[in-house]
């Protein structure tokens, strides 16, 4: 049960140091074991250099999982704000099930469990753990984010710490697999960074009815990973 | 919904701001060792026919949208209720193409409920996306845990052999399945604004000439996967199993290769789900 209505911090001191935590790569949910189906492209010779990189990175956000992702945080911040159980179950039961391939599934929730328990555990907090409670079945990581911060961050800085979280973790990944130097890595960032500008301003604005995608190409690539024979990643 | 008498006839005006608003709405039972017919509603442009039956345990039935096309506006709601225990084989008599919209959409939302041990086989032919369709879809899948379904839809960007191509509207398919209440999948195509680009973009539709999907759901289906994933690799697609659902899809530049590989590929699963099935009931 959500206790009484409290507003997003408005102290940049306070909320900050969450996000940079909780959104970074070194946040313990395991990010850097999950390629979204890029090692499947490296091997395939679909993403050789940095601008490929870049550019499979950049759909992700933009038209695949990392923008369905966007919207179903902004449900579940919004929902958990104007405190409507209902629309949280709603978006959380979605978020589960709006998952294109099985290795999706897992790296949203295995993330999702992840990050609900260690936020839980570092920085109690009683609805939250409601939260979590009423959600037997698990939560998926956009879901256990967007619930965490809706009381503790302003929801644009929440939306551009995601989707940097996400860019970062698969730039990485990309980096580790095709490969290419740090440099080059930071480089690809860099050029995605105006494009997650212009992302989070489409997400603010968003209903959950815009989750969805149409990136099947890397659908595709994600359900021939399954039986990838030399791999190093979870999905 | 509401279904007018089924003998009002249908209304073939050019009027530009006729629209349908219609439906097709069919239940069937099993009985004493057949599925029959238990309800059916039919308002234009929809009519149900019911070929000669071959096998008395199935009910087969094709549906027909006798308007020839659906355009802005238009509104068609399909429901199926498969009974317990009951089998039902729904096909439609030809491609569904969905003109050009100025402004509002097309809608087309269909309703699928399997009860315990029933069987649907929903194979509708091909949707064409003219240039400017906007066309929102929606399936719903209500089942029991051991309930099946088998489901293929393809969806083809335009009248390609034509020279033109869905290159301006919006495509919105949504796809659901329900078990006991619970939401276990969930899939949301979403193709809007600059589709042209959408669709040649690499990591989005691959510069494919449309999609082809094809779901099943049964107690066997994680038995399927690796049969199912075999030969979809071998065809331009993929396999997965998420919830319990085998989902398979497919992507090609060349319409006709598409088209063959799903259909090939529903023949092959249709006959493994077949021989699975009396193997394990013998």
């Amino acid at each position: 049960m959500m206790t009484a209505m409290r507003m997003p911090m408005t102290d940049e001191g306070e909320w900050l140091p969450l996000l940079l935590t909780w959104l970074s790569p070194s946040y313990p949910v395991g990010a850097y074991s999950y390629s979204h189906g890029l090692e499947w492209a490296v091997e395939q010779g679909e993403v050789l250099s940095r601008d490929d990189l870049a550019e499979y990175v950049g759909a992700v956000l933009e038209i695949g999982g990392g923008w369905s992702d966007l919207v179903l945080a902004a449900a579940a911040w919004r929902a958990v704000v104007a405190e409507r159980r209902d629309e949280l179950a709603a978006a959380a039961e979605l978020a589960l099930a709006l998952r294109p391939t099985s290795e999706f599934a897992l790296e949203s929730l295995q993330q999702g469990m992840a990050f609900a328990a260690t936020t839980s555990a570092a920085w109690p907090d009683d609805a939250y753990a409601a939260f979590r409670g009423d959600h037997p079945e698990g939560l998926a990581y956009a879901i256990a984010v967007g619930a965490a911060c809706a009381t503790r961050a302003p929801l644009r800085a929440m939306l551009v710490a995601l989707a940097h979280s996400i860019a970062a973790n698969l730039v990485s990944a990309g980096v580790r697999l095709i490969p290419l130097g740090q440099t080059d890595g930071q480089r690809a960032l860099a050029a995605l960074h105006p494009k997650i500008a212009v992302i989070v301003a489409r997400a603010m604005s968003s209903t959950i009815e815009e989750a969805g995608s149409s990136t099947v190409a890397i659908d595709l690539f994600s359900m021939r990973h399954e039986t990838q024979y030399t791999r190093l990643f979870r999905s | 919904m509401n279904f007018v008498e089924p003998g009002r006839r249908a209304i073939h005006s050019p009027a530009p701001l006729q629209r349908s608003e219609g439906g097709a709405s069919l239940s069937a039972r099993w009985i004493s060792g057949s599925t029959r017919l238990h309800a059916l509603r039919q308002t234009s442009p929809c009519r149900i026919f019911f070929p000669r039956r071959k096998d008395p345990a199935a009910l087969e039935a094709i549906l027909v949208n006798s308007s020839g096309g659906l355009v802005e506006g238009d509104r068609i709601s399909i429901s199926v209720e498969v009974g317990c225990g009951a089998k039902v084989i729904m096909r439609t008599q030809a491609a569904e193409k969905i003109y050009r919209s100025l402004t509002r959409e097309t809608v087309v939302a269909t309703d699928l409920v399997i009860g315990r041990g029933g069987f649907l086989d929903w194979r509708p032919q091909e949707t064409i996306l003219f240039d400017g369709a906007r066309l929102s879809r929606s399936q719903s899948f209500v089942v029991e845990a051991d309930s099946r379904f088998l489901s293929a839809e393809v969806v083809i960007f335009g009248r390609i052999a034509r020279g033109e191509t869905f290159a301006h509207g919006e495509l919105r398919d949504a796809v659901t399945v329900r078990c006991g209440g619970r939401l276990l999948f969930a899939d949301r195509l979403r193709l809007g604004g600059e589709i042209a680009a959408l669709r040649h973009a690499r990591f989005g539709l691959g510069g494919s000439a449309g999609i082809a999907s094809v779901l099943y759901f049964g107690p066997r289906a994680a038995r399927l996967l690796p049969f199912a994933r075999a030969r979809a690799e071998q065809r331009c697609g993929g396999a997965t199993l998420v919830n319990g659902i085998l989902l398979a899809r497919f992507l090609h530049p060349d319409e006709t290769r598409l088209r063959g590989a799903a259909a090939e590929f529903l023949d092959e699963l249709s006959l493994e789900i077949a021989t699975t099935d009396s193997r394990d009931a013998a």
